[in-house]
């Protein structure tokens, strides 16, 4: 019997050092380089919701739909801060005298990509009337329940559009049959867009990925099903896609784009200028699969499978270090191979009070005590690892009118002076004071961001308990009203400061983020005159008294803004400049091919 | 036979309404709700509930549930809320894969501990069966994800002797699966052989290895001819039901290896509020479940002679 074991164990243990000779054998291919098809290979962080640039509302959707789809505008790959540039249209809009029209001038060169859904498999020439119809397609309340509030109320005739669809119901009506008063093609190449007032946030939506521009043909033949035929006028063809959502594109040969001539001081220097003028995009295909955990992501990039990578938290720790206020720099072994790119996002991030709280609400002090009490640049550095700058007010630091443009400062932190005002306000160490609730969505870094706050806040005798939960009883929750405390958060949809500042007027109770139903009819006045008033001082100075109410009032704590951190392999990749507004990074990027199969020397 | 068979077939019907009822109501009442889920935070109440009508979850529970009977009978889920893709193409590809990475692992680690198990009964009471015992306890102790993450770290990171992560369908993507084989195993050693090792020792203190020992049989002859045998129903019956789980895959391993396989599924549809995806594979499950269940009594009968079904 000890005979027969023994024979059997020597049997297994070959087939397993078989498998382990085997599976080692392909392991150094790193992603089947040839050494000359330029692959530039990226870690997509999460799937996304639709690869349908009308359904998809979501970060990690339009990464890919911005490869595969253009808008009518976009935004300078170099230049910060944001600067709106053409990239479907011929030039900028021309606006009339009165705002209220503009007028869209398209390019002549461009075309789909190859298709099954045009007649003869190939991309006819793009023109006015797919700008038209992908407009009209947004307004499709079956189609698009996410993003149109964007330009809700700003078009003339496309919100009695949309109505009229919703009453017609699902799939009951063709686009061509909606007149839009406010959408028209002049000619093949012309678009006349009438605004009910004078703004620029349809422009500035209009460069964003949820209103690129569709064929009518694919979406008629696929219908639902467009998302997983996406096909755009993009600088890459979907090639491959999983329900993982890893994707696999190729270049689109007839790429209307170049890449940029001029960027900011300094991109001379860093190189990031060397393919100016040159035919977009450079690299000849973009694998991405997703890798939703970090240990695996990170691992793949160090031993040279990624050309790119995002580091969250724990990544963080691993590969790069703070240096300074903003400032990180690559952990010493990876110096030599791996160059780090930091990033501000237009994100912002606040303590929402719930102004309906019998104590919260009546009580200025004890708000005061604890904005003064709240330690942002601390929640930074022990939560984030740094990866996030103050703010003062909820507009983050890339978008104009932030605090330092207007010259605004929030309370500094003064635990001795907060607990004074709260003896003032009548709770000497947070006697006679209920402990609050901090309600938030559960798992990922929830708990330790409430562990954090209620360290700080127990300094002045504030107590909180948390209250986690899944993510739609979270909504419905802080929609209702039902917490005292809890953690505010906006990500740009359009780079203005009105689409920050406006999430807490008085309409935004219903319709936005005001969940802590703070009402001041100051503020929402300065709030309508923002909309009309044009970029400037006069601005500014709008955006200067609407902080200074939110100081006085403090219905919320402004918190901070969040850097987006990742590394590169220095050696061979060139044009990175992390474009975080449009995702277009991997248009303009370009492979060292040679220097890419060699890989990492970690 | 065959009438058992389709009485227990027939036994069946129960056993899916009350899972279907379980699965309903909970997800109903105390799951995400997917209109909230899919249009966010700054939706109004009209968008939710017209996204809640395109999704048919506005009409009473009563035709809800109706309607889910209707998709069970024709096999048909629909799409996912979520996604839109089609469940059928998703399950299909899905269990697929899942198989590839839980099947060979089963079967090897199958073999595998019960050749360990014998060993270790064979040797029982002695050091080597102490030894082994504080081996499996360790290895029950650690979690799952603890090996994926050192293992992979170590394994295929450090060693360099796997892929660290990825999927490929087919047989060029072999390589990609004997980490996740190899970890799945190693999670399995523990419980598995002890359980095994447990099942082999009861055996040998029953009477026919008595009289099989006193029929002057050797030691190698009991073991395998009788012990063996006899020990294989409970080992059946434990391994035979794990089978419809393996379907499932394993969502840690999903996760970690990026693979497209129907735990991950799952577990996010969860999350998402994903109904349709959530009653598909739930169904999939009872169903598979129930069938191996009548698997294994038939062939109980197959290996012993003694059971009878009827």
């Amino acid at each position: 019997m000890k005979e027969i074991f023994s024979r059997r164990m020597k049997t297994l243990g070959m087939i397993m050092l078989t498998s382990m000779v085997l599976s080692s054998c392909s392991c150094s291919s790193r992603g089947g380089l040839d050494g000359k098809t330029k692959v530039l290979r990226k870690v997509l962080t999460a799937k996304g919701k639709s690869l349908d640039p009308h359904r998809q509302f979501d970060a990690a959707s339009s990464e890919v739909v911005t490869l595969i789809f253009d808008s009518l505008f976009t935004t300078h790959y170099l230049k910060r801060p944001i600067e709106f540039v053409p990239n479907l249209a011929e030039a900028m809009p021309e606006f009339s005298k009165d705002g209220k029209m503009m007028t869209v001038r398209l390019r002549r060169d461009v075309k789909f990509q190859d298709g099954a859904c045009f007649a003869d498999g190939k991309g006819r020439a793009f023109n006015s009337a797919d700008v038209v119809y992908s407009f009209t397609r947004f307004s499709d309340p079956f189609v698009n329940a996410n993003s149109y509030s964007l330009i809700e109320g700003l078009v003339v005739g496309l919100d009695d559009a949309r109505k009229a669809m919703d009453k017609l119901g699902e799939g009951k009506y063709k686009y061509e049959q909606f007149d839009v008063e406010g959408l028209k093609a002049l000619d093949d190449y012309t678009v006349q867009i009438k605004l009910t007032r004078p703004t620029m946030v349809p422009m500035q939506v209009m460069a964003k990925a949820i209103m690129s521009i569709v064929p009518k043909e694919c979406v008629e033949k696929y219908g639902e099903d467009f998302q997983f035929h996406p096909l755009g006028t993009g600088a890459f063809v979907l090639k491959y896609t999983n329900r993982l959502g890893d994707v696999w594109l190729k270049k689109n040969p007839d790429y209307h784009l170049t890449y940029p001539t001029e960027g900011e001081a300094g991109d001379q220097e860093k190189g990031l200028l060397e393919s100016a003028g040159k035919r977009l995009p450079l690299v000849d295909e973009i694998y991405a699969p997703v890798i939703e955990e970090s240990q695996p992501a990170v691992l793949k990039f160090e031993r040279g499978y990624f050309d790119w990578i995002g580091l969250d938290s724990d990544s963080f720790k691993r590969l790069a270090v703070k240096t300074g206020d903003g400032q990180f720099a690559v952990r010493g072994k990876y110096e030599k191979d791996v160059a780090l790119y930091a990033a501000m996002d237009s994100s912002s991030f606040w303590i929402t009070l719930n102004m309906r709280h019998p104590f919260l609400g009546k009580n200025l002090k004890l708000r005061q005590a604890i904005a003064m009490t709240i330690n942002r640049q601390g929640y930074i550095d022990q939560v984030l690892n740094g990866r996030g700058i103050v703010l003062d007010t909820v507009v983050p630091m890339t978008i104009a009118s932030n605090h330092r443009d207007i010259g605004f400062t929030w309370y500094a932190r003064d635990v001795e002076k907060a607990k004074a005002l709260m003896a003032e306000a009548g709770f000497p160490n947070g006697r006679g004071l209920p402990t609050f609730k901090y309600v938030t969505s559960a798992g990922g870094s929830a708990q330790r961001i409430f562990e954090f706050h209620r360290r700080t806040l127990e300094e002045i005798g504030v107590k909180i308990t948390i209250d986690a939960m899944p993510y739609s009883s979270y909504l419905k929750k802080i929609e209702e009203g039902d917490f005292d405390l809890i953690t505010s958060g906006w990500g740009a949809d359009y780079p203005d400061p009105e689409n920050f500042t406006s999430l807490l007027t008085a309409l935004a109770r219903t319709q936005g983020q005001n969940y802590g139903n703070w009402k001041n009819s100051d503020y929402d006045a300065l709030s309508d005159k923002t909309k009309i008033t044009p970029p400037g001082e006069a601005r500014d100075k709008l955006f200067l008294e609407m902080a200074e109410i939110i100081k006085k009032d403090v219905p919320i704590v402004p918190l901070m803004g969040a850097i987006r951190v990742g590394l590169y392999p220095k050696n061979w990749v060139r044009n990175f400049k992390r474009d975080l507004e449009s995702d277009r990074d991997a248009i303009h990027m370009d492979i060292d091919v040679a220097k890419q199969k060699e890989g990492l020397s970690l | 036979m065959i009438q058992y068979v389709i009485r227990r077939l027939l036994q069946m019907i129960p056993i899916l309404v009350g899972v279907t009822l379980l699965i309903f109501f909970l997800f109903t009442f105390f799951g995400e709700d997917p209109a909230r889920v899919a249009l966010g935070s700054h939706a109004t109440p009209e968008k939710i509930a017209a996204l809640r009508a395109k999704w048919g979850l506005d009409k009473p529970l009563i035709m809800q549930y109706l309607q889910f009977w209707r998709e069970i009978l024709t096999a048909d889920f629909g799409r996912s809320f979520v996604s839109g893709e089609r469940l059928s193409e998703m399950f299909k590809q899905g269990a697929l894969v899942s198989l590839a990475v839980t099947m060979p692992p089963f079967i090897m680690g199958t073999v595998l501990n019960l050749i360990v198990a014998m060993l270790v009964a064979w040797y029982r009471g002695t050091a080597f069966d102490r030894f082994m015992s504080v081996i499996f306890t360790a290895c029950m102790s650690v979690s799952f994800l603890v090996y994926v993450l050192l293992l992979q770290y170590f394994l295929a990171y450090k060693l360099d002797l796997f892929e660290i992560n990825g999927f490929i369908p087919g047989l060029k993507g072999l390589p990609y699966l004997f980490l996740p084989w190899i970890i799945l195993m190693i999670v399995h050693f523990g419980p598995d052989v002890r359980l095994y090792r447990s099942i082999l020792l009861e055996e040998t203190k029953a009477d026919y290895v008595r009289t099989a020992r006193a029929k002057g049989l050797s030691e190698k002859q009991v073991m395998f001819k009788h012990v063996l045998k006899n020990a294989m129903i409970p080992v059946m019956t434990y391994t035979v039901v794990e089978v419809p789980f393996l379907v499932m895959g394993s969502f840690v391993l999903e996760k970690y290896f990026s693979i497209p396989g129907l735990g991950d599924l799952l577990v996010s549809s969860v999350n998402t509020g994903d109904f349709p995806v959530i009653k598909g594979v739930t169904i999939m499950i009872a169903v598979a479940y129930s069938l191996f269940n009548l698997l294994t009594d038939v062939l109980y009968a197959l290996v012993d002679p003694r059971v009878k079904l009827s």
